[in-house]
């Protein structure tokens, strides 16, 4: 049988295909098989049990973030971006912090791109179901840890707006793991509650299928095609599922666009208007424990949206906390034998820049995107603020990593001296982890790839449910967006297919 | 449904790029210290360095082990193009090595930073890796008495008593809607579902 010949290894049918298990993926799944539909889900990575996840933090990166977190910008300043890579997606490595939509961005994604449909009221509701199914509260005192209290005392002394951090956690235990994986399954991640939850109800999940092009007869979605690959990207076969009522993609803000585009859609504004939150972070050594390996990875925050940034508290794997410090060799390894008595607090900021995702000969994306000056200003204002944090909270040193600025800095005088004027883009080490765009939604087609169903333009039966249907970024974390406009969409969609199957 | 399993190839660099590796990650923490002196140390064969740099490699992205070789390459000849001196890297003492790593994660030029800090978490998380080395780093504090406590604690720095009677923190709430950057009612305090 020759290579064209070959038959697929795995066929399935269903009412409807959902590609990715991230935040849109597995809350359509939920949606649409609890209203009685037959779903299937497509998943490129592997289904990780809680207890599986390695508490090393190369191991679990190797099997849950997708190129150990070095996917990046196309630039002379690459910027890494992060994304998880296994079932659940990104929501299997973030911290589980909860933002509800703020009501700014719901204005403007009203009026400017006729997304009232995904905005009025409904979200709350749907807002107030998701809390409920995943077990949304404020951090514990007892698990906060000393990252997160020092930072809330800092926020006191100064009088900020801080705030504790509402997560997706039940029965957290402070393990300190978001990133790698929470070993008792605490935090709601889709893997953990959605997913499952969908297969409760009869829905199917296959691991390790890389979907490749959505199938269509005439201009209607009808199915999906892709490959199996082993943990080592070999290719083991092909699969080909049949979708009787549509395909939904949710396959994150690089892989959407380019699913779209291999399958043939065509539109001016698929891949384009790529935004994120990139952040930076600063370090403290302080006379106290610390202790970072015990509490929330992520428990305090302090928002600042009306200045365009967020500062959080971020606890570090004890690795990347090391790799942190500044020096090599006896003075390095004498701050690593004190590795309790250091706090990182960061910066995220609401970029204006706008970039653009295309396939790419390197790793099969190419990412375009460069921030603004007025963006560098922000993230500067905001490291300033966090450094101020750090001296208010007790530091005695704090290190920076910004090219600029001496590696040790010891007093905030010093810091606010020793900062520039003007931050350029190689002097700060950012890091993107929000991520949205690459396939807005407009109810004007000109403007939007998908309309306010998320249905792609054109294409009957393909709908886009993930962040990539953004037409703005939001300023806070998006996973409660993402899963708030899915559960709308998703509803709607199986109410429509519901009556169409009755008529 | 398949589950994950970590059965990796093998390291994707040549012998003479495994050779500078095998010199140029235990330098970042290659220093040893007297008795009584405080200081993390690593035994001389205690970290296994490659198999940590196979294993980021094996999942890491091309763009990225394309830096990674590019890395070594310019750690190895940091004697000549950062330190003047026409010596090669394993003819250096620890010290030296050291230092001129040092100098390499500071330089001016964007990449070559990264690069060096890319190079500085690949030896992190091969020490990281290896059993024992994080219990010998206090960073996760004497966690059974934590636990035998109840899971109560609060650091010295923080002396005023944090009520727990709320499960939460004793700050002001802020619900996303509410107008961001307004300072929290002082008697505010988070509920169950505080984002709402």
């Amino acid at each position: 049988m020759s290579f064209f010949d070959r038959k697929p290894v795995l066929t399935d049918d269903a009412d409807f295909v959902v590609v990715g298990t991230g935040a849109g993926g597995a809350t359509a799944a939920r949606v649409l098989s609890e209203s009685g539909f037959s779903v299937v889900m497509l998943e490129e990575g592997a289904y990780l049990k809680p207890e599986d996840r390695p508490r090393e933090l190369v191991d679990a990166m190797a099997v849950a973030v997708r190129g150990m977190a070095t996917l990046a910008t196309d630039s002379l300043v690459p910027m890494p971006l992060l994304q998880g890579s296994c079932v659940g997606g990104s929501t299997a490595i973030n911290s589980g912090i909860i933002w509800r939509m703020p009501e700014d961005v719901r204005e403007v994604w009203a009026r400017e791109w006729g997304l009232s449909g995904l905005t009025d009221h409904k979200l709350d509701s749907a807002f107030d179901y998701i809390e409920d199914a995943l077990a949304v509260g404020p951090t514990d005192v007892a698990i906060a840890g000393g990252n997160n209290e020092l930072m809330q005392r800092a926020a006191e002394k100064l009088g900020l707006p801080g705030k504790v951090i509402a997560r997706n956690a039940k029965g957290c235990e402070g393990n300190q793991r978001c990133l790698q994986g929470c070993p008792i399954g605490a935090r709601q991640s889709m893997e953990i509650s959605y997913v499952p939850a969908a297969m409760a109800n009869g829905a199917r999940l296959h691991t390790r299928c890389r979907a490749n092009k959505v199938r269509f007869e005439g201009a209607r979605a009808v199915g999906v095609t892709g490959t199996l690959r082993d943990e080592n990207e070999r290719e083991l076969g092909t699969f080909e599922i049949r979708a009787r009522r549509g395909v939904i993609v949710a396959a994150s803000v690089f892989g959407t666009p380019l699913l779209l585009n291999r399958s043939g859609v065509r539109h001016p504004l698929l891949g384009e208007r790529f935004q994120a939150h990139p952040g930076a972070a600063f370090v403290g050594a302080f006379d106290e424990p610390v202790h970072m390996g015990f509490g929330a990875s992520q428990g305090y925050e302090i928002p600042m949206r009306d200045r365009g940034f967020k500062m959080e508290a971020l606890a570090l794997p004890p690795d990347m906390l090391a790799a942190r410090l500044p020096g090599a060799g006896k003075a390095w390894q004498e701050r690593v034998s004190k590795l309790g008595h250091y706090a990182q607090w960061g910066c995220l900021a609401r970029m204006e820049a706008k970039g653009r995702v295309r396939a790419g000969l390197f790793d099969g994306v190419s990412v375009r995107y460069e921030p603004t000056e007025s963006d560098l200003a922000i993230v500067r204002e905001a490291l300033l603020l966090v450094g101020k944090l750090m001296f208010a909270a007790g530091a005695h040193e704090v290190y920076p990593g910004i090219a600029s600025v001496p590696e040790i800095v010891k007093t905030e005088e010093d810091l606010v001296r020793l900062m520039p004027e003007k931050l350029k883009r190689a002097d700060v080490h950012l890091v993107a982890s929000h991520l949205f765009g690459t396939a807005c939604a407009s109810s004007d087609p000109k403007r939007g790839v998908v309309d306010e169903h998320l249905e792609v333009h054109g294409r009957p039966g393909l709908f886009v449910m993930d962040a990539s249907i953004f037409p703005t970024n939001l300023g806070v974390n998006p996973q409660h967006s993402i899963m708030g406009v899915t559960h709308i969409a998703a509803t709607a969609l199986a109410e429509r297919s519901a009556a169409r199957q009755v008529a | 449904m398949t589950t994950a399993s970590i059965a990796l190839p093998p390291l994707r660099l040549t012998r003479l790029e495994t050779f500078w590796a095998s010199l140029v990650l235990p330098s970042f923490a290659g220093a040893s210290f007297a008795e009584g002196e405080a200081g993390f140390t690593i035994g001389p064969t205690e970290v296994d360095y490659l198999e940590g740099l196979r294993r980021f490699m094996a999942k890491a992205s091309d763009k990225a082990c394309l830096g990674i070789r590019f890395a070594f390459l310019l750690a190895i000849t940091t004697p000549m193009w950062l330190g003047g001196r026409m010596k090669g890297f394993a003819s250096l003492t620890p010290t030296e090595r050291s230092e001129l790593l040092d100098r390499m994660s500071r330089h001016r030029i964007f990449f070559v930073r990264e690069l060096c800090l890319l190079l500085k978490l690949i030896a992190c998380l091969a020490i990281f890796r290896t059993p024992g080395t994080r219990e010998r780093t206090d960073y996760d504090g004497p966690e059974p008495a934590r636990r035998a406590a109840g899971m109560r604690r609060s650091l010295p720095v923080l002396s005023r008593s944090i009520p727990h009677e709320s499960g939460a923190f004793p700050t002001g709430e802020q619900s996303p809607t509410q107008k961001d950057s307004e300072p929290p009612a002082a008697s505010a305090r988070m509920t169950a579902g505080g984002a709402r």
